[in-house]
This record gives structure tokens, C-alpha cells and sequence, in this order.
């Protein structure tokens, strides 16, 4: 077979090696879930549980702000800050924490505070079969990028011939550092849920989708949890969204909302009507 | 006990909103002016009857979606089968219409109602409300609003991906013919 592609002209083979590209993309997607480990089927009810599965360490900071936001014990500082309005109104050993701080805060510093209890929340997943442990997810990792390793080793030796015989290869090259990259994203970027893990966040999501449209107060964590701070677009907590909208990050934290500082939302009117009761 | 139990439920349910030998039924009319089919109408009519349940057993103020609003707004318009049947006969109180007052605190207000009322729509019948009829609360405070009254005599009304989809396709189109004859040529 790999004479054959010695024998292919300069066209055939991109074309040959783009479908082969392609393959691999649709290898490196499809061969980790259909490994990924059963875990436990259980439901879920602790909403940093739920976020870190939903959404990693972010959503877990995201989920504490809206839950402190929804039930009072935080508001609104503007100039992308809370300042806690209700320092006894935690639920958790998390929220305390949070509470605890006397100057007006971004996301980034509430990140810093949340990040204390991140190892604790992902040990408990995997205990609980909910995440895939570290070599479980090295071998997901390794066998997601077979393909590409093996598409590159195609492409090498394709392109090594075609040097010898003093053909352009510059194509080619760039379909290499092309399934390269995508390779390289395909080890980064790995699920780290269980199979059991996906379902209860298909499940919570299921149950829960009426905090899709619009939580409650005290529901407004689980629902971040959920489904992220899109939801909180046009209540009276968008701020968190516009505060996490305008936070970058590289993929662990948040930066650029000035962290503490020893220092809205926009007006305008909303509802239809309303206002009728039993 | 589940609402669709009730004897509350039981009246709303058989309820025929407007007068029986009308040519034009209050469903019809919801539909012609809203533009909706008389199905999703039928749908719209069932929430707003799902919401004046809701508005008697609830325990505190609700709020509707702009849709079941819609039909709320008609049947006010009918006055005497509203307030001479509907409410005494049927609900078994006056439900009056507050629209808001606008501002900040106004927008808190509602929207703290709007959860609350598809919280117990979701406790009431079940569950969770259809979210097409009561959608998410960025459509219904941000989008829906913007909603206003235009006669078809007067302008053209198009659907945004109507009027986009072509025009995007056409200058795709457009660039590849450009670009394929700059090759060529």
C-alpha cells in the first residue's frame, strides 16, 4: 500500500491525504468516546459538582457568583465588581469563602479564592466514577492522536520521495503542519467525563430546562451550572455575564477585570405587564 | 394533586373565550392578528388559560410571556365576556392587567415574577413550560418589547434569514465568479 503512494502524482496524493486529514479528525473524535470509561450512572444535586462537569473550573466561579448574586448575598458594584452585601449568607465552605472579602471584586479574584476547592470537587467526581481519572484520560489522549500520528507518518514519507525526485511539496507540508495542529488540540482538548458523567449533565439539563428560560434566586447557581452564564442575559444578574463576557482568560483563569480593587446594569424598561395575583 | 385535576381547571379548560356564533372566534382573531397558525393560536390560548391558573392558585403576582400576553390583551377587549363571565364564573376573581411602570425596579420586579410564574407552571401542571409560547427571559425582556403594530398596506415585511440568506449567498457568488475570471484571466 505505501508503494502506491510513491506512485500517485503531486494531485492525487493532496487529494488522497486531504480525505486522510479528514479521516483522522473523524477518528480522533470518535475513537475516545467510543473508549471513554462507563463511570456511575447517579444523579446530581450539589451544584459545584454539577458546574465543574458542565463546565470546568470556570463555571464552578461562575456558578458561586450567581448563587451569592440570586440570593442576596452579593450585588452589583459596577465596573465589573461585586462587593458582598450579606457576609452570613453562604451555603458552602466556597461561598464563605467569598463572602469573607471586604473589598469590592472581580472574577478573577474570585477564581483565586474558588480554585482552593477545585482539587477537592474533582477528586470527588472521580471517586465517584463521574470523571476519568488521570491514565484514563493519558490513554484517551494517546489514542485520540493515533490517527494524526499515523497520517503524519504517511505524509513524511510522501514527502521524503517527493524531495528525493525534486517535486514541490509545499502543499503537502501545509497539510501536515495543518493535521499537526489539529492534532495537537485533539491531546489538549480531551473530555474528561466518564460515560456516566455526560449522562448526569444530560440529565440535570433535562430535568432542569425550565433554568434555561428563567431561575429563581436561589436557583440561579444551579442554572449557571447548568447551562453558563448565557442564561442570566436580560434579568437583573446580566452584570455576571457581561463580567465573565469581558474577562480573558488562557484556559484556567481570568484576567483584565483588575482583580480586588478598595472601590450595571443598563437601564431601560422591561416586562409587558404583569402585576395580577390570586 | 396534579391542576388539570381541579375544578378551576375543569371551567378554564371548557371555557369558549368570546361569544359561540361568532364568525371571527377569538382564536381565529388571535391568529390573523399575530400572524400566528391557528394551531400554535390554539397552543397560545391553552398557556393563557394555563396562566390564569396560575394567577388565582399561585400565591404571588405572575407574569406572562408576550405571547399568552397577546391573548390576554384580546380578551380584555372583549369586556363583558371577561368581566362579566370569565372572572366571576370561571376564575372566581377579578384579575386585573398591570402593565410596568418602566425602570430598573420595574424590571427586577417582573422579571423575579417571571421566574416565579413558570416555577409554578412546572409545579402545577408538571412540566416546564413550552418555551416557545414562554421563552427565555433575554426574549422576553429584551427582544419581545421591541414588538409594534405595522400595516402590510404601508411597508414590506420580511424575514431577517429571507433577506439575508440570498443576499449572503449572492455576494459569495458574486466574489467567486470575480475571483475564478481573475484566475483565468
Amino acid at each position: 500500500m505505501i508503494e502506491g503512494f510513491s506512485t500517485y502524482t503531486g494531485g492525487e496524493f493532496l487529494v488522497f491525504y486531504a480525505l486522510l486529514v479528514v479521516g483522522a479528525i473523524v477518528a480522533g473524535v470518535w475513537l475516545p468516546g467510543f473508549l471513554r470509561a462507563d463511570g456511575e450512572n447517579r444523579r446530581i444535586d450539589d451544584r459545584y459538582d454539577m458546574a465543574y462537569l458542565a463546565g470546568g473550573a470556570r463555571r464552578v466561579t461562575e456558578t458561586a457568583l450567581a448563587q451569592l448574586l440570586g440570593t442576596g448575598s452579593l450585588e452589583a458594584a459596577g465596573g465589573n465588581k461585586v462587593r458582598v452585601t450579606r457576609p452570613q449568607g453562604g451555603e458552602t465552605a466556597l461561598e464563605s469563602d467569598l463572602l469573607r472579602k471586604r473589598a469590592d471584586f472581580g472574577i478573577t479574584s474570585a477564581q483565586n479564592t474558588v480554585s482552593a476547592y477545585i482539587n477537592d470537587i474533582k477528586e470527588r467526581l472521580v471517586r465517584d466514577r463521574l470523571l476519568l481519572d488521570p491514565s484514563e484520560r493519558m490513554q484517551l489522549r494517546i489514542v485520540s492522536v493515533l490517527p494524526y500520528l499515523a497520517v503524519l507518518a504517511v505524509g513524511w514519507y510522501r514527502r521524503s520521495a517527493g524531495l528525493a525526485e525534486g517535486e514541490q511539496v509545499g502543499y503537502l507540508t501545509g497539510l501536515m503542519i495543518l493535521a499537526a495542529i489539529l492534532g495537537f488540540i485533539r491531546f489538549i482538548k480531551l473530555d474528561p467525563r466518564t460515560r456516566g458523567g455526560l449522562a448526569a449533565v444530560a440529565e440535570g439539563k433535562a430535568i432542569s430546562s425550565r433554568l434555561r428560560s428563567a431561575p429563581t434566586g436561589p436557583e440561579l447557581g444551579f442554572g449557571v451550572a447548568l447551562f453558563g452564564t448565557a442564561i442570566l442575559a436580560g434579568t437583573p444578574f446580566s452584570q455576571l455575564h457581561a463580567m465573565r463576557q469581558s474577562a480573558s482568560g488562557d484556559g484556567g483563569g481570568y484576567s483584565s477585570d483588575g482583580g480586588d480593587s478598595s472601590s450595571s446594569d443598563g437601564g431601560g424598561c422591561g416586562g409587558g405587564c404583569g402585576g395580577c395575583g390570586g | 394533586m396534579s391542576a388539570t385535576s381541579t375544578d378551576l381547571w375543569q371551567r378554564l379548560a371548557a371555557y369558549e373565550i368570546g361569544p359561540a356564533d361568532a364568525a371571527l372566534s377569538f382564536t381565529q382573531r388571535l391568529a390573523r392578528e399575530n400572524r400566528w397558525s391557528s394551531e400554535h393560536a390554539t397552543r397560545v390560548v391553552r398557556e393563557y388559560k394555563r396562566f390564569c391558573y396560575l394567577a388565582k392558585t399561585a400565591g404571588h403576582e405572575v407574569t406572562p410571556s408576550d405571547s399568552v400576553d397577546q391573548a390576554w390583551h384580546l380578551h380584555l377587549t372583549y369586556s363583558r365576556d371577561y368581566w362579566h363571565r370569565f372572572c366571576p364564573e370561571v376564575l372566581g376573581a377579578d384579575l386585573h392587567h398591570g402593565p410596568t411602570a418602566g425602570g430598573q425596579v420595574e424590571r427586577t420586579r417582573y422579571y423575579d415574577q417571571y421566574a416565579a410564574t413558570l416555577k409554578s407552571y412546572e409545579e402545577a401542571f408538571g412540566e416546564a413550560p413550552p418555551p416557545d409560547i414562554w421563552p427565555d427571559a433575554n426574549r422576553r425582556f429584551n427582544i419581545d418589547p421591541r414588538s409594534f403594530r405595522v400595516n402590510p398596506r404601508d411597508v414590506f415585511v420580511v424575514p431577517r434569514w429571507r433577506f439575508l440568506l440570498p443576499l449572503g449567498l449572492g455576494t459569495l457568488l458574486v466574489a467567486g465568479v470575480l475571483l475564478l475570471e481573475g484566475l483565468s484571466g
